[in-house]
């Protein structure tokens, strides 16, 4: 049921797409044509320079890359509209695969326990909790006077029925995964054991053996409404079935989806009438949108719009280090790239400093590790300095004196499909041809999914984003996550990381797990199933008018925005 | 048997006026002792010469095509080097049409790109033009259920915009550079089918045709050798034109990424690729859009130069 249905949303986003860019022609050459009218070509470059060179430095300590000056605008409604680059594919809470997707849902469905901005765990629907001495129980206390949007009460049934939900193989509901894992041999290992319900407002989780980040499913384990839960034919697309300050007013593929403030929130009331997230592709029509006042947020913002955006005024745009990890993983299956010293020899022929200058104007850091700096388990390695002689050598020594093709998927943005380009320039240094693809989101997401003895991914230009280590690690590179399970898309398989990781998972304290998970990223780092590229910053930009909006794990969190009038 | 050596000839360059200029001048072009008669092609030169603005397309035309032919040598720099140190840099001494987002030159790039941008549009010109003929000749000549049953498929296509018609072809064969001369030639076959149609209708009774039926020439041998010269001149015309429109089919398509991988330097997807930079680097929209511009452009009035010069009822 769900595979079709991202099937059929992805033929409508193709239509959708051609239609948005045959009218762009016009406009492009329409642009062209008055731009070059008003402007010589000289003078027009000088912002963009000045921009590039100097913006890392300008960032303040609240994070400010640009300010807006004028400080007296005010919105025309109480609508508050974001605009982002990527689709909203699916928003079933517990099945969502985009993250975007995944961050509307934060808006309409809740959790027990949340994470807050600097990743310690807080209180949601569990006002506390207790865990045992043996890490084994994990009892949660919950919130009463809670309610569904439609009326029906949350209490500890709920959240039985919910979990036996998304654990039951035939929904095949993606978040399982956090509660099962999926051996190598295909065999399943249940990480609880047992939920109960010994009073309305208690829910007690046994887990089989000690989890460590069992904390972090339970932040990711959204609490459905349970007539919904239990219904396999639910329409989560036409309304939602959650607790969260907003429910769903409407989601129109490959467009917009709006969400209002739901009238029986146990919380603080949203001050906005309504939420809409815009898919808006063009990394220029989104900050020209945010000129004309048609978005008043903007995520995520090309870095090479920042002199647009200084000039307008009355903009703020905003750095902040992030969880995102971009790479390019080489599918370890593929014969070229099964050999280890191809795979390294390609990260040394790979710039990172100039990656994360071309493509991001120094607003990213060259990838050190497997996890993003801000990851309490990150540790440094030691990097792969561009050196184009070893890297050369290294494709003798494996063979390949004269290099070989490669093709490279990813998706169709504007900024993907610079960061592809500037992937292939990268590896035609030592003779390695990468064939670029950029393709619709929807597309690269079911090519992608396909097992080992079916897909043609060679390499795939993609990021990832995490709140935890394991996240990370087990989702991206053990070998039980291969497609179609999960996404180890390079296919990679070491035993020795797989032992580590699950040592790691096993761990009863934050120290001894890091322990684990340092060598997890050392065996990853030096057997690159990846081209590791960088971890940018998250750019956001909004009006002046508009308060309260902060960048979370999960997301936009804009559910105590105020937009001044 | 002498008027069909003549239009044998007819396809020649400047020849394309025998056809239909009529037999009679081609009885003078024999006669030695009568006043000296203007030959076809020098006459065709005179009235061509007079429409300035043809001319001017033409020259384009020519200096493009040079371009093509030999551009990709003769570069400044390699259209595929980039410098990371001169990110979109506007138009300076080194580069005179700037650089772009990965410090390519501009002008090298155009220029390396002609001959994929002008190579798909002719081609797939060509291969519509070919196909297109070939289908109006079969209507105009047979009539009846034929002729109906390929204008009848001729109009539903007509009921599509052409860039909609290819866009749908390149979705169903895949995107690059050979589909769309595939997708755009497709969209060019029924307005060509059509317009031979009308011409084939026009010169089937013709008494030279009559007479080409009554010695007993077989169906083929009219259609190709007594009725297609006729035909060249409306084909001539429309191809001309069809060269503008395809240019701009050809680079719409690769803007929308169906055509030209965005690695290459083909006009459409340059603009693609550019397009972000609208606001801030316009010089990357300027040059590609205004050489699509200014081609289609030169395609369109030498066109219609040749239209003017060529239809009998124009002079």
């Amino acid at each position: 049921m769900l595979q079709n249905h991202e099937v059929s949303a992805s033929e409508k986003g193709m239509s959708r797409r051609s239609f948005l860019g045959y009218g762009a022609i016009g406009a492009g050459l329409l642009g062209a044509s008055l731009a070059g009218c008003g402007k010589k070509g000289s003078d027009a470059t000088t912002p963009v320079e000045s921009g590039s060179d100097t913006a890392a430095a300008e960032v303040d300590a609240d994070g400010f890359v640009v300010k807006a000056t004028k400080t007296d605008g005010k919105s025309a409604d109480n609508d508050l509209v974001i605009a982002i680059e990527g689709t909203i594919q699916n928003l079933h809470p517990m099945n969502w695969s985009d993250g975007n997707s995944g961050n509307v849902c934060y808006y309409m469905y809740e959790t027990m326990v949340a994470h807050d901005e600097d990743y310690n765990f807080v209180p949601m629907l569990a006002e506390s909790w207790d865990v045992s001495d043996d890490a084994l129980t994990y009892t949660f206390h919950l919130r009463s006077g809670v309610t569904f949007s439609d009326g029906t009460p949350f209490d500890s049934s709920v959240v039985v029925t919910n979990y036996n939900e998304a654990v039951k193989k035939e929904n095949g509901w993606r978040r399982r995964r956090t509660f099962v894992q999926t051996l190598d041999d295909g065999s399943e290992n249940y990480r609880v054991s047992k939920v109960e319900a010994p009073d309305a407002n208690t829910v007690v989780f046994t887990l089989a053996a000690p989890y460590s980040p069992f904390m972090n499913s339970i932040s990711q384990f959204y609490l459905i409404n349970p007539t919904a839960a239990v219904d396999p034919n639910y329409n989560y697309l036409a309304q939602s079935a959650g607790t969260g300050a907003f429910t769903l007013k409407e989601w129109v593929n490959g467009d917009h989806t709006t969400v209002v403030p739901n009238p029986t929130y146990w919380g603080e009331r949203p001050s906005v009438d309504s939420v809409t997230f815009r898919e808006v592709p063009e990394a220029g029509a989104r900050i020209a949108m945010l000129q004309t006042g048609e978005a008043d947020f903007v995520y995520p913002t090309p870095s090479d719009q920042i002199a647009t955006i200084k000039s307008a005024g009355d903009i703020n745009l905003k750095a902040q280090k992030s969880t995102t990890m971009r790479y390019v993983t080489l599918n370890t299956n593929v014969k070229e790239l099964s050999d280890v010293r191809v795979r390294q020899a390609m990260n040394y022929a790979f710039d990172q400093k100039a990656y994360a200058e071309v493509l991001y104007s120094g607003f990213a850091d060259p990838a050190t590790s497997v996890l993003p700096e801000k990851l309490h388990s990150y540790e440094a390695q030691t990097p792969y300095d561009v050196d184009l002689d070893k890297a050369k050598s290294l494709l003798k020594e494996a063979g390949y004196p004269d290099g070989f093709k490669l093709t490279l998927w990813g998706d169709n943005s504007t900024q993907e499909t610079k960061g592809m380009t500037f992937v292939m320039q990268q590896m035609a240094q030592i003779g390695i041809t990468v064939d670029v693809q950029p393709m619709e989101p929807a597309t690269v997401a079911d090519k992608t999914a396909l097992p080992a003895d079916e897909t043609e991914l060679q390499m795939w230009y993609v990021n990832w984003s995490q709140n935890d280590a394991d996240g990370f690690l087990r989702s991206l590179l053990s070998s039980g996550m291969v497609p179609p399970t999960g996404y180890n898309t390079a296919f990679w398989k070491d035993d020795e990381f797989d032992a580590n990781l699950e040592k790691g998972n096993a761990a009863p304290t934050q120290d001894e797990q890091d322990k684990y998970y340092r060598e997890c990223q050392k065996i990853a780092w030096e057997n690159c199933p990846w081209l590791f590229l960088a971890t940018d910053d998250s750019l956001f930009s909004y009006k002046e008018y508009l308060k309260g909006v902060r960048m979370i794990p999960m997301g936009i969190d804009a559910t105590h925005a105020t937009l001044e009038r | 048997m002498a008027e069909k050596t003549k239009l044998k000839g007819a396809p020649g360059e400047g020849d394309a006026t025998a056809a239909t200029a009529g037999a009679g001048a081609s009885e003078f072009a024999r006669g030695e002792e009568l006043p000296r008669a203007q030959s076809p092609a020098r006459q065709f030169l005179k009235k061509f010469l007079r429409r300035k603005t043809a001319v001017a397309g033409f020259v384009f035309i020519v200096l493009m095509l040079v371009i093509a032919v030999i551009g990709p040598s003769v570069v400044p720099y390699d259209p595929n080097q980039y410098d990371y140190s001169a990110l979109l840099s506007g138009p300076t001494a080194a580069h005179i049409w700037g650089t772009d987002e990965f410090g390519r030159d501009v002008f090298s790039r155009l220029v390396a790109g002609t001959q994929l941008s002008l190579g798909t549009a002719l081609t797939a010109s060509v291969i519509g033009t070919a196909a297109g003929v070939v289908f109006g000749l079969i209507a105009g000549f047979c009539g009846g259920l034929v002729d109906a049953f390929i204008m009848r498929v001729c109009d539903v296509m007509f009921a599509f915009p052409g860039i909609l018609l290819a866009i749908a072809v390149v979705a169903i064969i895949g995107p690059g550079l050979t589909n769309v001369m595939i997708g755009v030639a497709v969209f060019t076959v029924p307005s060509f089918a059509r317009i031979i149609r009308g011409a084939v209708l026009e010169v089937r009774s013709e008494l030279y045709v009559e007479a080409a039926r009554s010695v007993g020439c077989s169906s083929r041998r009219i259609m190709f050798v007594h009725i297609l010269p006729g035909t060249m001149q409306a084909l001539i015309v429309n191809f001309t034109m069809n060269v503008g429109g395809a240019i701009l089919s050809a680079s719409s398509l690769s803007f929308l990424g169906f055509g030209a991988s965005v690695t290459q330097p083909e006009w459409g997807a340059m603009l693609s690729q550019s397009r972000n930079y609208l606001a801030t680097a316009p010089h990357l929209v300027l040059f590609p859009g205004l050489l699509i511009f200014l081609t289609v452009l030169a395609f369109n009035l030498f066109g219609d130069g040749l239209r003017d010069t060529l239809d009998p009822k124009l002079n």
